[in-house]
């Protein structure tokens, strides 16, 4: 609650000073949209990734860069090689060139190999913690950072989103409305809060350590069964209806 | 189908978990088209890896008697395609078990099913002769049912099979049969399958042109409806 006052004092803040200054033209970075009339918005998508992890080439790709620059930090001769490409490549690929999610992963190469941070990754985004001081608190660890999302939620949209966490490989708005009880209104918050992105083909994704984390809560909510059922009988019927065009004229 | 590919992660998930929990009557709603999208997408490992599941989760538990669906589920572990079958002698089982159980239900539909996928596997294993009944067996159960998505099949398989014994006359009818119920019903897949053995019978008899002019129709179909 304390958060999103917070937010909204800002956003009041910002809303005063352009009414209060002509021409005053401000760049503010936020996790959600300021919901201003004169507010224009440049998403900022996650870093390149390479998909082929073949030197020198991965080196152009800002994703490994951020990643071999924090390893410097905490390893100064760290750099990739042939043997460690692969894996670098593959951590940038589990943190979903999520900047932040790169630095804390790259901070383990102190005392993991790149390796051995991928089989850590993959087991979860608890993993994701760091002691690094020039890092705001709230940013030293993965939980952390989502939790504060998750505070900015009300109740109600809390309910659903740790519903949507039973989907795999994006769904679409009908299938939330059934499964989750999501509203096209809710589902444009959480777009607009950068909890879920919505790809060209209108089907609404959600980033994996958002989905893991969802997926806890819905479990402490001891809904996973429940929803899983939901989520169950939705795509059995799917199947169902679509099996006339399936065997029929398309 | 493309929505359907859109959504497979979460109709594998889905099927994941009706079976975990053996749902059958969610898995008998899906199961059909499950199987056919999976061969109509080349999908057949992700198709057999689901239904092996099936398999092995719905069978009956200790004095439980067998469940039709789990009957439903392995007769259809026997695909169009050789890729879409783990070996033929174990399939030919299975199917069996699906094919009495069907008989035990007097599901007509199922009991045609079980059949034609018999038939099939007589046609892999060698022994065409024991696949004419169960062939013209299985047609039979699809004419009474009306179900002229399964008919265009059977007659496609049957004349192939004619073909293959030197009966091309009787072969050759039943393929052009084949090919108007579908371009009747306008089957994608079925019409496309219809119009690349037709192509074949004009390529054996020498009538190149007329063998390309169907395949070039049947690629065209494949493309357009994103079948392979």
């Amino acid at each position: 609650m304390c958060l999103t006052k917070a937010y909204r004092q800002g956003s009041e803040l910002i809303l005063e000073l352009l009414q209060a200054c002509s021409g005053l033209r401000m760049l503010v970075t936020s996790r959600e949209q300021l919901q201003l009339n004169s507010e224009t918005l440049f998403v900022l998508e996650s870093m390149a990734l390479p998909a082929v992890a073949t030197l020198p080439d991965v080196l152009s790709y800002s994703a490994v860069q951020l990643f071999v620059e924090t390893a410097r930090r905490v390893r100064p001769k760290f750099t990739a090689t042939t043997m460690n490409v692969q894996a670098i490549v593959r951590i940038c690929q589990l943190v979903g060139g999520m900047p932040l999610g790169i630095i804390l992963a790259a901070a383990w190469v102190e005392v993991l190999s790149p390796d051995e941070i991928v089989t850590e990754l993959s087991q979860g985004f608890g993993f994701l913690e760091s002691e690094l001081r020039d890092l705001p608190e709230r940013q030293r660890s993965m939980r952390a950072v989502l939790t504060q999302s998750w505070q900015r939620l009300t109740e109600a949209e809390r309910t659903v989103f740790m519903r949507l966490a039973v989907f795999r490989g994006g769904f679409t708005h009908m299938a939330a409305k059934h499964v989750a009880g999501a509203s096209l209104q809710m589902l444009s918050s959480f777009v607009n809060k950068s909890l879920l992105q919505c790809e060209p083909n209108r089907r609404y994704t959600m980033h994996e350590f958002l989905r893991q984390f969802a997926e806890a809560e819905l479990e402490a909510a001891d809904q996973t069964v429940a929803t899983l059922s939901l989520h169950c009988i939705y795509y059995t019927d799917l199947l169902h209806q679509r099996e006339p065009d399936l065997k029929g004229r398309r | 189908m493309d929505e359907i590919e859109a959504d497979f992660e979460n109709v594998r998930a889905a099927w994941q978990s009706a079976v975990a929990q053996r749902r059958f009557e969610a898995i008998g709603r899906a199961l059909e088209s499950l199987y056919w999208f999976c061969e109509m997408r080349i999908r057949f490992q992700e198709g057999l890896e689901l239904l092996r599941l099936g398999r092995e989760q719905l069978a009956p538990v200790a004095e439980e008697a067998p469940h039709p669906i789990w009957g439903r589920v392995m007769a259809r572990m026997l695909g169009q395609n050789s890729a879409f079958y783990e070996s033929p002698i174990e399939s030919r089982a299975r199917v069996e078990t699906g094919l009495a159980l069907a008989q035990h239900d007097e599901n007509r539909a199922e009991i045609a099913f079980c059949l034609w996928r018999l038939a099939v596997s007589a046609y892999l294993s060698g022994d065409s002769i024991a696949a004419i009944p169960a062939y013209e067996a299985s047609l039979a159960h699809y004419q009474a049912l009306d179900d002229r998505f399964y008919q265009g099949y059977l007659l496609k398989d049957l004349g192939i099979l004619y073909i293959a014994l030197d009966q091309s006359d009787r072969g050759d009818a039943l393929v052009q049969q084949s090919l108007e119920l579908r371009r009747a019903t306008g089957d994608p897949d079925g019409l496309a399958t219809s119009l690349g053995a037709s192509g074949w019978i004009m390529y054996n008899r020498g009538h190149y042109t007329e063998a390309e002019a169907y395949w070039q129709e049947s690629h065209q179909i494949r493309r357009t409806a994103h079948i392979f």
